[in-house]
């Protein structure tokens, strides 16, 4: 490939006294103690959507409204979703990883099919459809929180933030595979919108906070 | 005071090889601040020609420089054992660079003969013989969008490949190559053509 001549001269070096304080700022901040790393990030952030859903079936085990036959024939979906929400956490919150979001958005897929179509024709239910979403989104919060307080400590980056939204959201979709018994198309409805909207509000909000590094 | 850098010149003359920069992040990491210093020491100068010829604006270069080497302290667990550490650093710059520019909303203002310090001088290098051509240069590289004046300074300033910046910027290779060749495109043009090197005066 032929390129144009650009041979510039380099930029005026920066005045000293802009180095300096440069210097002095990094200094300062290298005197301060250590704050956690990404990994002491990942184990909170996981541990929030671990312990919500471990929670949420406990209160559920224990009020009598679920029985560990019914965890039992959720497995499948419920591992589907513990796994993904570990993977994609661990894809958005690691440095560099293009191919890791990228694998994890297709997991959120796969995982996704799988809990509509293990559901098959479900309950009837007493109360109105959009509990679901709404009691989703509010179990979505906490992880939600977390992981924005986490993106804040790297470069802002779009696919970033909808993988680690679509991490949070699995606590809402666990919930949903722990208290709902009714239909397919419910779950596809009611709970996807949810998951979709945590991962949607997450990408937003975190877009509009100003990071504290730009680290890959 | 003991200057780090005078510590690795040490080094240096007792027949020490001076370390790496990987080396010298791997020892921050494991808590030597004094490697640090070295490290800012060796690439503050030129971090800062990259964002000036990112956001064409030695104050607001000033200020990401600051920002980009508090981030290298702060994300210090985040760079990878192995890397490439000058890659990793305009890595940041660049994200740095970009996200003040979005949120500032700031527009990359073509240099006029009328602006007081323009922000490409001449310095160690040697001036080029036609002050007129380089004016062009920096005109026309002031116009180009974001994305392209990024792989084109990365490319043939930085020296850098495409899969070295499709790394950086999380884009394919082809991507990267693509965005680069676009931009030396619209700079051939506008070196080549005067009306729209005339059009870039306006």
């Amino acid at each position: 490939m032929s390129t144009p001549d650009l041979s510039l001269p380099s930029p005026k070096p920066p005045a000293a006294e802009a180095v300096a304080k440069a210097r002095a700022a990094m200094l300062a901040e290298a005197a301060a103690p250590r704050r956690a790393g990404w990994r002491a990030g990942l184990v909170k952030a996981s541990g929030t959507v671990l312990g919500l859903g471990a929670a949420v079936a406990g209160v559920l085990l224990m009020v009598g409204a679920c029985t560990v036959d019914f965890l039992a024939s959720r497995a499948v979906s419920l591992s589907a979703l513990l796994t993904v929400g570990l993977v994609a956490m661990w894809a958005s919150l690691r440095p560099q990883g293009l191919m890791s979001r990228l694998l994890s958005l297709g997991l959120v897929a796969v995982s996704a099919g799988v809990i509509v179509l293990v559901r098959g024709a479900g309950a009837a239910s007493t109360q109105p459809e959009w509990v679901c979403t709404v009691s989703h989104l509010a179990v979505g919060l906490a992880p939600a929180a977390v992981v924005i307080t986490l993106l804040r400590r790297m470069a802002p980056n779009r696919l970033r933030s909808v993988v680690a939204g679509l991490a949070a959201g699995t606590t809402g979709a666990l919930v949903g595979e722990l208290a709902c018994a009714q239909s397919a198309v419910h779950v596809a409805t009611f709970h996807l919108s949810a998951w979709a909207a945590v991962a949607v509000a997450v990408a937003l909000i975190s877009s509009k906070v100003r990071p504290t590094s730009y680290a890959p | 005071m003991k200057h780090p850098a005078r510590d690795v010149r040490k080094e240096q003359q007792a027949g020490m090889q001076s370390p790496s920069d990987e080396e010298l992040m791997e020892r921050y990491q494991d808590g030597d601040q004094r490697a640090l210093e070295v490290l800012f020491d060796r690439h503050a100068v030129g971090v800062h020609a990259f964002l000036t010829r990112m956001v064409n604006d030695r104050a607001l270069a000033d200020d990401l420089l600051q920002t980009t080497f508090l981030s290298v302290v702060r994300s210090a667990d985040r760079y990878q054992r192995g890397l490439k550490l000058a890659p990793w650093l305009l890595t940041i710059a660049g994200n740095a660079a970009r996200d003040t520019l979005r949120r500032k909303k700031l527009h990359v203002e073509v240099l006029h003969d009328d602006d007081d310090g323009p922000p490409l001088e001449p310095s160690v290098e040697p001036a080029m013989s036609d002050p007129g051509q380089r004016r062009r240069i920096e005109q026309a590289f002031a116009t180009l969008p974001e994305q392209q004046r990024e792989c084109v300074v990365l490319h043939k300033l930085e020296g850098l490949s495409f899969e070295q910046i499709a790394q950086m910027l999380e884009i394919s290779p082809t991507a990267a190559r693509i965005r680069a060749h676009r931009g030396y495109d619209k700079l051939r043009a506008l070196l080549q053509d005067p009306t729209e090197a005339a059009d870039v005066d306006a």
